[in-house]
C-alpha cells in the first residue's frame, strides 16, 4: 500500500512537471459573473466539500459508457461539452466552445473552440478531440447515451474540422433541439484514439483504471475512488474559468462523494455532520424540518422533481384483446377514469404533502413551455361515475359496472415494487375504481418484467410507471411520436393509428424545425391541449426537490433547471 | 447443523430399544418431563394463543386486512378508556381523533366524540370454512375507528393485519417444515437404506444444494417467481422455495441416522422375515428417527419464519396488500417510521416473541426426549 | 486418511459443476437480463442494446452461454459484470477482504466469548447466572441480526453514541498513521461486529453448554471423579476437550460461511462487502457476477466442511474415514 502511494505521488509529480513544461497559454478564459448573473458571491480559496453520492458510486469513468446517474454524476465533473445550459435560464451557453454560429436556415452550426484549454495531462484541447468524440458517439458499438439525441430522423450530422479551433456541423434538416444534446462530453483523442480505432473503446476507463489516467478538461480531476465508499475529486489548477476579479476557479480544493446504501444512513450521516449538503428524500422531510431550527444548516426548496409518475392504459390493437381495447381507446372512458386518480392523497401519503400535482407532460421546471390553463381532471368519483354512465358504461344493481355489451369491466394494473409512490398510487386507484364498480387487479411485478411487457411483448392492460424528465420538451420524442418505442399505449407505429396521434406527430416535427422559441412554444401549447383532451396517461404527482445545505457553504444554491447544487461546484466556497 | 453423520452414536442411543410399538411410552415420558419445564410450557401457551389468534383472524380482527382509510394515514394507537369524563367507571370506550398535523401525521383525541367499544359486532364480511359471516369480536360504530396498535400508511389497522399476517407468517413455518421434512425423510431414508452408489449419487445431489449459500439461493429463487401469481399461490411458492433450500441438510442427517439404524438387529430381523423394502423403511426405520424429527421441527420453524421476514424485508416475499409479519415490518424499517410511528415495529416484536417461544418450547422438547437429561 | 482427503478434493469438481449449472439455470428462469432496464432509458436506442447483447452473448440460448462461461472459467476468467463494466474477478476482489475482515473478527470474538460462558453456564447449571445467560442467549438467537442492526443504528444517532453509521473508513483514512487507521477501522467495525457477534455468541454458547452437560453425564467423568481427580481437573482437562470436539463441525461451517453468512447484516449496516454486491447483482440480473459470488461462496462452504471433517478426525481418534 505504502509503495503504491509512493508510486502514485511520483506519477502525480511527474504529471505536474509535464504540465508545466508544455504549458499552453490560455487565450480564451471563460469568465463567470458570479455576483450578477449567478446571484452568488466572490469566494475565497481552499477547503474540502463532502457530498452525499447516493446508494452506489460510478460504474465507469468513461463518459460514453456511463449509463447510470451514479457514473454521470462523476464524469460530468471531469469532462465537459462544447456548450452547456445556463443553470437558471436553461439557455445554451458556450463552454469548451468560445462561441458558436447557427446559419440562417438552421442547418449549419460552427463552433469556435477556446484556445489554450488543457487536458488534465497538459496536452492542449483541439478540434481533433471534438471530431474524435463525435466518431465515438455515433459508433453503435460504443453505446453512448448521447447517440440517440444526436440523430435527426435517424441520421447522424456531418461534422468536419475547419482548423484546430473550428468545427463545423451540418444537419440534414433544421432541428432546434440539437443544441440541447450537442454539448456531449468531449473525450481526449490523444489517449483514447488508438483504443477506439482498435475497437476497444468500450473497454477503456473502467473502474480498474488508475485514477491518474482519467483525463478530462473539467474543473475537477479524479484523485481516488474506493468502490462504493468514497470518491475524491481534486481541483484542476489549470482550469479556464475565472471569476470577475480574475481569480481562477474553482475555489474548493477537493470534493468528496460519500456513498451510503440507504437514504436513511446518508440522512443520519448528514445529521452527524458528515456532509456539506444532501438532497432530501421527500418521505424524510419531517426529520429535516424538525431538526433545522437547532442546526447549522438550511433547507432549500428547489421546485418540482423533473420526473413523472403516471398510469397508462394499453391501446395496442394487435395485442390487447376486446373488449378492453374498446374501453381503453374510448376517450370518454379515459376521461372518466382520470377523475378517479386521488392526487392529493398520493401527495399526502407518499411525500408528506411536499410536491406538485401534475397535469402536463412538459417538465414542470420549464415554465416557458408549460401551459397553465390546461383542461384538468380533479379527483371526483361522482364526476367519474356520471361520465361513465353517459359514455355507456352503466353501474349494475349488483355493484358491477358493465359496458354496452354487458361485459363486466375489469383489468390488471401492474407496477414494480420498491417505489413507494407507485405502490401507493396503485392501491388508491384500485380502491377508487372498486367504488365505481370496476375491478382492478393491482400487482407488483419485477421491474424487468414490466419493462419487457412495455417494450417488447406488449401484453398488459394498465401500467403504473414513471419516466425521468428532460429539460427541453423534445426529450419526450420517443414517448410522444407515434413511432417511438416508449409511445407506451401503442408503440412503434408505422403510421399514426388515430387522428390525434397524427396531429401530435405533425406538431412535434414542426416544433423541431422551428428555430424561434416563441414559435416552438406555440406548438408545444397545442400539443399539451391535445394530450389533456385525450388523456393517454393519467399523471399523478411530482415531489419537491429539496436540499439541506450547511451554512458555511457559500453559493451552494440549487439551480432552476434541475434543482441540483452540482452545477454550482465551480464557484462554491467555504466561509470559516 | 451441529449434528452430522460423524456423531450418530448419540442419537440412536435413545431408540435402540424402541420398535414401532414401543414408541408411545417414551412419548408419554417426554410429555411428563416437558410439563415440568416452565419456560417450555410458557412458550407452548404463547404459541397456542398466537395460532388461535391467526386461525380465527376474521373473528378477532375488527377490520379486514385490506380495509384502508386514506384520511387516517399512520394513525397512532387509539387509547382505550374505562373511566368516563365524569370520573366514573364505565364500559370501555374511545374518543374520536382529529388529524392536527398532516405533515407529521399527529392525531389528537377529540373529547366531544365518544365511541363505545361494542362486542360481537357486525363488521367487514369474511368466509370461514365455507360459511359467510361478518361477526367480529369487537369494534366501534362508524365513522369511528379503533386502532389498538395504530395504523399503517394506508390507514389499515395493524392489529387486524397482525392477525391476518399470522396466518401466513406462522403457517409458512409449519407448512414449509412439513414439506422439507417429508422430502428430507424420504430422500434421506432411501439414501441411507440402500447405501452404495445410490447413496453416493443422492448425497452428492443434496450436497450441491447444501453447498450453495442459502441466502444467495433464496435471493435468486425469489427473483424467479412469476408475476401473475395470486396471493395464495405466491404464499405457497415462497413456502416451497424456503423448503427447497432446507430439505437437503435434513436429508443428510436422516440418512446418517438410517445408516446406523440399519445395522441394528431388529432391521435385519424385519428383512429376514420378508418385509418389503419400502415397508422396512417406512414402518421400522423412519419411526426410529421420530424424536430427532420432533426436536428438529420445533427448532426449525423459527428459521422459516425469519427467512420469510428477511425476504419480505428486501421486498421479494409476500406482497402488499396481503399482510405478513415480514412485510409489515419492512414498512417500519426506515428512519421516519422508527422515530415517528414506532408502533410499526410491533410485528418485529411479535416475530421475536414467536421465535423465542419456539426456542423455549423446542429446547424443552429436546430435553424431554433426551433420556439422560435430568430435570 | 490421505486417500480420503484426495477423494474429497476430487468430488469438488463435479460438485461445482452441479452448483454452477443449477444456479445458472435458476438465474435464467428469471425474466429479463441485465440490459432490459436500459431499454427504458430515453437516451439509449434499441440497436445499441442489441449490439451489447451480441457482445455479451446474451442473444445465445442459455446452455451455450453456460458452456461458454465454463470454458472461460477454466481459463481463469469469471466473465464480465454488466453492472460494473469490469471483470467479475476484479469486482469481487474489491469486496472480498472487507467481508472477510468483518466475519473473521466477529467469528473469533464470538468463540472467545462463547466458550468460557458456555463452560461457566454448564458447570454452574441451574445457578442464577446460568439461567440469566441462557435466557439472554435465547433472546440473542431470537432477534434477527438485521433487526438488531437497525435498532443499533437508530440508537447511535438518537442517543449520540458517536459511532459512524456506515461505511468502513473515514474520509482521510489514507493520510492517517497506522494506529490511527486501526482505531478508525475499529470504530467503523464496532456496530456490525457487535451485531454479528451477538447472534453467534448466543448459539455457540448454547451448543457449548449442552455439549459439556452431555459429557459431564458420561460414565468416565463419574469414574474420574470417583478415582479422586479434582472437579476442576476433570472438567477442564478432560470434559471440556471432549465437549469442544463436536463444535469443530460448527467451526467448519462458520469457516465456510465467512463470505456469505453476513450478507443481510452487511446490507442493513452499509458494510461494503460481498452481501450488498450480491443483492445488487441478483436484482440487476448480472449473471456472471452472481455466478462468481455463488461459486466462491460454495467453494468456501465445501472447503469449510472438509476442514471440519479433517479436524474432527485429527482431534477424535475414534473417527475413521475409510
Amino acid at each position: 500500500m505504502k509503495r503504491r502511494i509512493f508510486v502514485l505521488t511520483l506519477l502525480v509529480a511527474l504529471l505536474v512537471s509535464v504540465g508545466v513544461a508544455s504549458a499552453v497559454e490560455l487565450l480564451d478564459p471563460r469568465v463567470l459573473d458570479i455576483e450578477g448573473d449567478l446571484g452568488g458571491s466572490i469566494g475565497r480559496y481552499g477547503g474540502t466539500m463532502t457530498v452525499a453520492g447516493g446508494a452506489s458510486g460510478p460504474k465507469t469513468y468513461n463518459p460514453h459508457r456511463a449509463a447510470e446517474t451514479s457514473s454521470t454524476d462523476v464524469t460530468d465533473r471531469i469532462f465537459e461539452g462544447l456548450v452547456t445550459l445556463h443553470r437558471d435560464t436553461g439557455l445554451v451557453m458556450p463552454k469548451l466552445a468560445r462561441e458558436y454560429e447557427i446559419s440562417e436556415d438552421g442547418t449549419e452550426i460552427i463552433f469556435h473552440l477556446r484556445r489554450g484549454v488543457q487536458w488534465h495531462d497538459g496536452v492542449e484541447f483541439t478540434a481533433d478531440d471534438v471530431i474524435f468524440t463525435f466518431d465515438v458517439v455515433y459508433d453503435v458499438n460504443v453505446g453512448s447515451n448521447s447517440r440517440s439525441g444526436l440523430l435527426i430522423d435517424g441520421q447522424p450530422m456531418q461534422y468536419e474540422k475547419i482548423d484546430d479551433y473550428t468545427v463545423k456541423f451540418t444537419l440534414p434538416r433544421p432541428h432546434a433541439p440539437i443544441m440541447f444534446s450537442i454539448g456531449t462530453n468531449i473525450v481526449p483523442e490523444h489517449l483514447l484514439g488508438d483504443a477506439f480505432r482498435e475497437g476497444r473503446y468500450h473497454e477503456m476507463w473502467g473502474l480498474e483504471t488508475d485514477a491518474s489516467e482519467i483525463v478530462g478538461t473539467g474543473a475537477w480531476r479524479l484523485s481516488s475512488y474506493r468502490i462504493d465508499q468514497e470518491l475524491v475529486l481534486v481541483r484542476n489548477d489549470n482550469y479556464y474559468e475565472f471569476d470577475t476579479e480574475g481569480n481562477r476557479l474553482p475555489y474548493l480544493n477537493r470534493v468528496i462523494f460519500r456513498y451510503y446504501a440507504s437514504t436513511d444512513t446518508s440522512t443520519l450521516a448528514f445529521f452527524n455532520g458528515e456532509f456539506d449538503y444532501i438532497g432530501i428524500p421527500a418521505n424524510q422531510y419531517p426529520e429535516y424540518l424538525d431538526r433545522e431550527p437547532l442546526s447549522r444548516w438550511t433547507i432549500i426548496e428547489a421546485g418540482p422533481n423533473p420526473g413523472t409518475t403516471f398510469i397508462v392504459l394499453n391501446q395496442n390493437p394487435t395485442t390487447l384483446p376486446e373488449p378492453k381495447l374498446s374501453w381503453f381507446s374510448d376517450v370518454n372512458f379515459r376521461q372518466a377514469l382520470a377523475h378517479a386518480v386521488d392526487k392529493e392523497t398520493i401527495l399526502d401519503m407518499a411525500m408528506n404533502g411536499k410536491g406538485y400535482i401534475q397535469h402536463s407532460p412538459i417538465n414542470m421546471r420549464n415554465a416557458f413551455f408549460l401551459k397553465d390553463d390546461l383542461k384538468t381532471y380533479a379527483y371526483d368519483l361522482d364526476e367519474a361515475h356520471r361520465k361513465l354512465e353517459a359514455a355507456g358504461y352503466p353501474l349494475g344493481a349488483d355493484g358491477v359496472r358493465r359496458d354496452s355489451q354487458g361485459n363486466p369491466i375489469e383489468f390488471d394494473l401492474i407496477t414494480n415494487p420498491g417505489v413507494p409512490i407507485r405502490q401507493i398510487s396503485g392501491e388508491l386507484f384500485q380502491e377508487d375504481l372498486a367504488a365505481l364498480g370496476i375491478k382492478v387487479n393491482f400487482q407488483l411485478i419485477d421491474f424487468n418484467v414490466v419493462v419487457e411487457k412495455l417494450t417488447s411483448t406488449f401484453d398488459w392492460d394498465a401500467i403504473l410507471i414513471g419516466l425521468t424528465g428532460t429539460f427541453d420538451p423534445n426529450g419526450g420524442s420517443n414517448t410522444w411520436l407515434s413511432s417511438g418505442n416508449l409511445h407506451m399505449w401503442n408503440p412503434l407505429q408505422e403510421s399514426p393509428y388515430t387522428e390525434w396521434e397524427a396531429q401530435i406527430d405533425e406538431i412535434w416535427r414542426a416544433a423541431q424545425r422551428a428555430m424561434d422559441p416563441e414559435v416552438r412554444r406555440e406548438y408545444y401549447y397545442q400539443f399539451q391541449d391535445i394530450v389533456a383532451e385525450q388523456v393517454p396517461l393519467f399523471y399523478t404527482v411530482a415531489s419537491e426537490n429539496m436540499v439541506a445545505v450547511r451554512d458555511h457553504l457559500m453559493n451552494a444554491t440549487p439551480d432552476l433547471v434541475s434543482g441540483s447544487v452540482g452545477t454550482a461546484w465551480n464557484f462554491i466556497w467555504i466561509d470559516r | 447443523m451441529a449434528k452430522t453423520m460423524t456423531e450418530p452414536e448419540r442419537s440412536n442411543e435413545t431408540t435402540v430399544y424402541a420398535d414401532g410399538g414401543a414408541i408411545r411410552s417414551p412419548l408419554k415420558m417426554a410429555w411428563r418431563k416437558l410439563r415440568r419445564h416452565k419456560l417450555a410450557m410458557a412458550g407452548m401457551w404463547v404459541l397456542i394463543v398466537l395460532h388461535i389468534f391467526a386461525i380465527f383472524a376474521d373473528f378477532f380482527a375488527p377490520y379486514s386486512e385490506v380495509t384502508t382509510d386514506r384520511r387516517r394515514t399512520h394513525h397512532a394507537p387509539t387509547r382505550v378508556h374505562i373511566i368516563s369524563p365524569e370520573g366514573k367507571l364505565t364500559r370501555p370506550f374511545i374518543y374520536g381523533y382529529d388529524r392536527v398535523d398532516t405533515m407529521r401525521n399527529i392525531y389528537e383525541e377529540n373529547h366531544d366524540v365518544v365511541y363505545p367499544i361494542r362486542f360481537f359486532v357486525r363488521g367487514d364480511k369474511y368466509k370461514v370454512l365455507g360459511f359467510e359471516s361478518n361477526l367480529r369480536l369487537f369494534g366501534v360504530d362508524a365513522p369511528g375507528k379503533i386502532y389498538l396498535f395504530g395504523a399503517d400508511r394506508y390507514g389499515r389497522d395493524i392489529f387486524s393485519r397482525l392477525a391476518y399476517g399470522g396466518k401466513r407468517s406462522l403457517f409458512i413455518g409449519i407448512i414449509g417444515l412439513a414439506i422439507s421434512m417429508s422430502i428430507g425423510l424420504v430422500y434421506g431414508g432411501i439414501s441411507g437404506y440402500f447405501g452404495g452408489w445410490v447413496d453416493n449419487v443422492m448425497m452428492r445431489v443434496a450436497e450441491v444444494i447444501i453447498s450453495i449459500p442459502s441466502f444467495y439461493l433464496l435471493l435468486a429463487l425469489s427473483a424467479v417467481l412469476p408475476p401473475s401469481l395470486g396471493s395464495t399461490e405466491r404464499f405457497m411458492m415462497i413456502t416451497v422455495i424456503l423448503a427447497f433450500i432446507s430439505w437437503a441438510g435434513l436429508a443428510r442427517v436422516i440418512r446418517g441416522m438410517v445408516l446406523s439404524i440399519r445395522q441394528q438387529d431388529f432391521v435385519t430381523a424385519a428383512e429376514a422375515v420378508g418385509c418389503s423394502q419400502p415397508r422396512t423403511i417406512l414402518r421400522h426405520i423412519l419411526p426410529n428417527t421420530m424424536s430427532y424429527i420432533i426436536v428438529n421441527a420445533t427448532l426449525g420453524i423459527p428459521g422459516f419464519i425469519l427467512s420469510e421476514a428477511g425476504l419480505s424485508l428486501i421486498g421479494v416475499g409476500i406482497q402488499h396488500p396481503d399482510a405478513s409479519w415480514g412485510n409489515m415490518l419492512s414498512e417500519a424499517l426506515n428512519l421516519t417510521s422508527l422515530t415517528r410511528y414506532p408502533w410499526l415495529l410491533v410485528p418485529g416484536f411479535i416475530i421475536f416473541i414467536t421465535v423465542l417461544s419456539y426456542s423455549f418450547f423446542g429446547d424443552g422438547i429436546r430435553d424431554a426426549f433426551d433420556p439422560r437429561a435430568q430435570t | 486418511m490421505f486417500r480420503y482427503i484426495v477423494r474429497r478434493f476430487l468430488y469438488i469438481i463435479p460438485m461445482l459443476l452441479g452448483i454452477s449449472s443449477l444456479s445458472f439455470f435458476i438465474m435464467q428462469l428469471a425474466p429479463g437480463d441485465a440490459l432490459t432496464t436500459m431499454v427504458l432509458s430515453p437516451d439509449i436506442s434499441e440497436e445499441v442494446v442489441n449490439a451489447m447483447r451480441a457482445r455479451f452473448w446474451l442473444d445465445q440460448p442459455p446452455h451455450m452461454q453456460y458452456i461458454r462461461w465454463i470454458q472461460r472459467l477454466f481459463a481463469g476468467d469469471m466473465g464480465h459484470s454488466f453492472l460494473w463494466h469490469a471483470p467479475v474477478t476484479w469486482v469481487i476482489k474489491q469486496r472480498l477482504l472487507n467481508s472477510l475482515l468483518l466475519t473473521v473478527v466477529s467469528t473469533a470474538l464470538a468463540w472467545l466469548i462463547a466458550i468460557p460462558i458456555g463452560i461457566h453456564s454448564a458447570v454452574n447449571q441451574y445457578s442464577w447466572s446460568d439461567k440469566l445467560l441462557t435466557f439472554v442467549a435465547f433472546i440473542g438467537v431470537a432477534i434477527p441480526n438485521w433487526f438488531l442492526g437497525l435498532l443499533l443504528l437508530y440508537f447511535t444517532v438518537s442517543r449520540g453514541w458517536g459511532f459512524p453509521v456506515g461505511g468502513m473508513t473515514s474520509i482521510d483514512f489514507a493520510d492517517f498513521t497506522f494506529w490511527e487507521q486501526v482505531v478508525d477501522l475499529g470504530r467503523h467495525m464496532f456496530l456490525p461486529v457487535l451485531v454479528l457477534t451477538t447472534g453467534s455468541v448466543a448459539s455457540l454458547m448454547r451448543y457449548m453448554r449442552s455439549n459439556l452437560l452431555d459429557v459431564l453425564r458420561q460414565d468416565y467423568v463419574t469414574t474420574a471423579r470417583a478415582k479422586g481427580l479434582s472437579r476442576r481437573v476433570v472438567i477442564y482437562k478432560h470434559a471440556v476437550r471432549n465437549a469442544i470436539n463436536p463444535l469443530i463441525t460448527i467451526f467448519g461451517y462458520q469457516l465456510g460461511a465467512l463470505l456469505s453468512g453476513a450478507a443481510l447484516t452487511e446490507i442493513v449496516m452499509n458494510w461494503p462487502g460481498i452481501g450488498s454486491l450480491m443483492l445488487n447483482a441478483v436484482q440487476g440480473k448480472d449473471y456472471y457476477l452472481v455466478m462468481g459470488n455463488l461459486l466462491i461462496g460454495s467453494v468456501m462452504l465445501i472447503f469449510g466442511n472438509l476442514v471440519a471433517d479433517i479436524l474432527l478426525a485429527v482431534s477424535d481418534p475414534r473417527i475413521r474415514y475409510e
